[in-house]
């Protein structure tokens, strides 16, 4: 499977999202990658630093990338049984590029206006990019909002609808799951980790094994 | 009369805890190899096995063992291909 975990707006979580979905993904036993498209190159560090202090956990390879990644992921799409696609937080020719081969596309946001409003763009390309992709016969991505940095308060929950209600109306399908604000999350990353090897927030680690079991199945129902 | 000090010495549970602590503590096999933690289990066990059965360390053993660690874990990971939508 490709996954592609972009958006347009910055801090959002992106990098953590794609660490974790590679990590879930390597879990399965395929060999799994992670291609870093954002220059910040969070995730390449992250994976570096996997690979030097974790070599007991799930393996997760990792490189850097910059522009158009079709002819690259396709190369690599033989070699591993899953890549995970992390893209800088802007509109960029590997965030399109991505929306072109990839199954899935995560798109992590916080419940803010100006980050909701940033959606509206990516909703379009989106649809541009299924009708790319229907033009090849290809199927459409399945594309998902995932809330992300939620608080765990009562009063949170009708700013999730409200949200929701505004994503879906771009035409977004929003994940009926979100990940909460939790210190485990950030912690975890140390010395490239993730909450699934620190099994340390047994909350942390069931909620992000449903996000990404509702994301990542192979069959999903709509 | 005073008592020697080998005498109390030789009956004091302190000092056989001590002795008892450096038994348990005395160069086992399994100390032949020092590797770091950062090593995989499954290669420092192939490096204990080759070295013990050896009984050297020298650097064609270890690299035999180094490769067959590495030809042993290519096969274990399932290739398969990203481009099937197989996901969790």
């Amino acid at each position: 499977m490709i996954v592609l975990v972009g958006s347009e707006k910055g801090g959002v979580g992106k990098s953590m999202v794609a660490a974790h979905a590679a990590v879930r993904l390597s879990m399965t036993g395929k060999a799994t990658f992670l291609a870093d498209a954002d220059p910040q190159q969070t995730s390449l560090r992250w994976a570096m630093a996997r690979k030097a202090h974790r070599p007991d956990s799930p393996a997760v390879e990792s490189a850097s990338f910059v522009g158009d990644l079709r002819s690259e992921i396709t190369r690599l799409a033989k070699d591993y049984g899953h890549i995970v696609i992390d893209c800088g937080g802007s509109d960029s020719a590997a965030l399109r590029s991505g929306m072109l081969l990839a199954h899935r596309m995560i798109i992590p946001s916080r419940v803010a206006r100006r980050d909701i409003e940033t959606l509206q763009h990516v909703s379009q390309l989106v649809a541009q990019a299924n009708a790319e992709r229907t033009k090849k016969g290809m199927t459409e991505i399945i594309s998902r909002v995932v809330f992300n940095g939620i608080k765990a308060l009562p009063s949170f929950w009708t700013r999730i609808e409200a949200a929701k209600k505004a994503v879906e109306g771009m035409g977004l399908g929003v994940s009926k799951f979100s990940i909460v604000d939790r210190v485990s999350y950030d912690d975890s990353q140390y010395q490239g980790g993730t909450v699934f090897d620190a099994k340390e927030d047994q909350k942390a680690i069931d909620e992000m094994e449903r996000v990404l079991k509702s994301l990542l199945r192979k069959e999903q129902p709509e | 009369m005073v008592k020697p000090n080998y005498e109390i010495e030789s009956t004091d549970s302190f000092i056989a805890g001590a002795e008892e602590r450096a038994n348990r503590n005395a160069v086992k096999p399994d100390n032949l190899v020092q590797i770091g933690n950062r090593v995989p289990k499954e290669l420092r066990r192939q490096l204990k096995q080759a070295a013990l059965e050896n009984d050297t360390t020298i650097n064609a053993i270890l690299i035999d063992a180094l490769e067959a660690w590495l030809a042993d874990n290519n096969t274990k990971r399932l290739r398969g291909s990203a481009l099937d939508d197989d996901g969790l």
